[in-house]
């Protein structure tokens, strides 16, 4: 099955889950305009993906105590969806645009501590984050004139590091 | 708003044999207990690896539920 016709599967999935429930919001195909990653194109570990946005009704009760409830239930239509598929499929929900802005937030955040970096030429060191939250970090600098990122730590402990780019 | 036909719903969606999926909804004064009952083949389905599974039930039931701290919400799992 194509991703087109999977990203639909996961779509009336996940729309029957919001029906049952009777929470009024509705789930529509994230446009890349909402997501970083969307439309179904690749992502970086070559897998297809699928992104699903949820609004409207109570969709923030979705969410949970910090994305918990939109994790799980993230967690669990990733594993429907691919359970009787052969290639795998990354399923990311969103719900009232709670990834959005989260994302948003670590890029401004990100953007304003690049430019601290470049004016005092040393580096900074963010808090430690979760993998995608530093994937996000690391590409929103990709490219950037200034400066460049790296990760340090193990585990909990696993830090972006935003650097000065040597001046040429 | 029902919890109990969203976890339906989605157990529908994990297991070999719908048909045998049931969620029956049982409210004391310390919460809500939701008692999910799937065939015996089933169980491992909606428990997963280290009951990952069955604590991501959890979660979604106690955010849908909308219960505050101080009433739980239970998600209890039986064949």
């Amino acid at each position: 099955m194509n991703i087109e016709a999977r990203s639909e599967e996961a779509l009336a999935l996940v729309n029957r889950i919001l029906d049952a429930g009777e929470l009024g919001a509705r789930a529509q195909i994230a446009t890349a305009n909402a997501s970083g990653n969307a439309g179904g194109k690749a992502d970086g570990n070559g897998h297809d993906g699928i992104d699903i946005d949820i609004e409207g009704g109570d969709s923030a009760l979705l969410v949970g105590r910090q994305g918990q409830c939109l994790d799980a239930l993230q967690f669990l239509v990733g594993i429907i969806v691919n359970r009787r598929s052969d290639s795998r499929v990354r399923v990311t929900l969103d719900a009232d645009g709670f990834r959005r802005k989260h994302r948003e937030t670590l890029e401004a955040t990100a953007l304003d501590l690049a430019q601290q970096v470049i004016e005092h030429n040393q580096e900074a060191e963010l808090e430690p984050l979760p993998a995608r939250d530093r994937l996000i970090i690391h590409n929103v600098l990709k490219g950037h004139a200034g400066v460049y990122t790296y990760s340090e730590g193990e585990g909990e402990d696993r830090h972006v590091i935003i650097s000065p780019k040597e001046s040429e | 708003m029902s919890t109990k036909a969203m976890l339906i719903e989605i157990i529908k969606g994990l297991v070999d044999d719908p048909g045998s999926v049931e969620v029956e909804e049982a409210e004391d004064r310390n919460g809500i207990v939701y008692e999910v009952s799937v065939a015996e083949d089933d169980l491992g389905k909606v428990i997963g690896k280290d009951g990952k599974i069955a604590n991501a039930l959890r979660a979604i039931a106690k955010s849908v539920t909308g219960e505050d701290d101080n009433r739980r919400v239970h998600v209890e799992i039986r064949s």
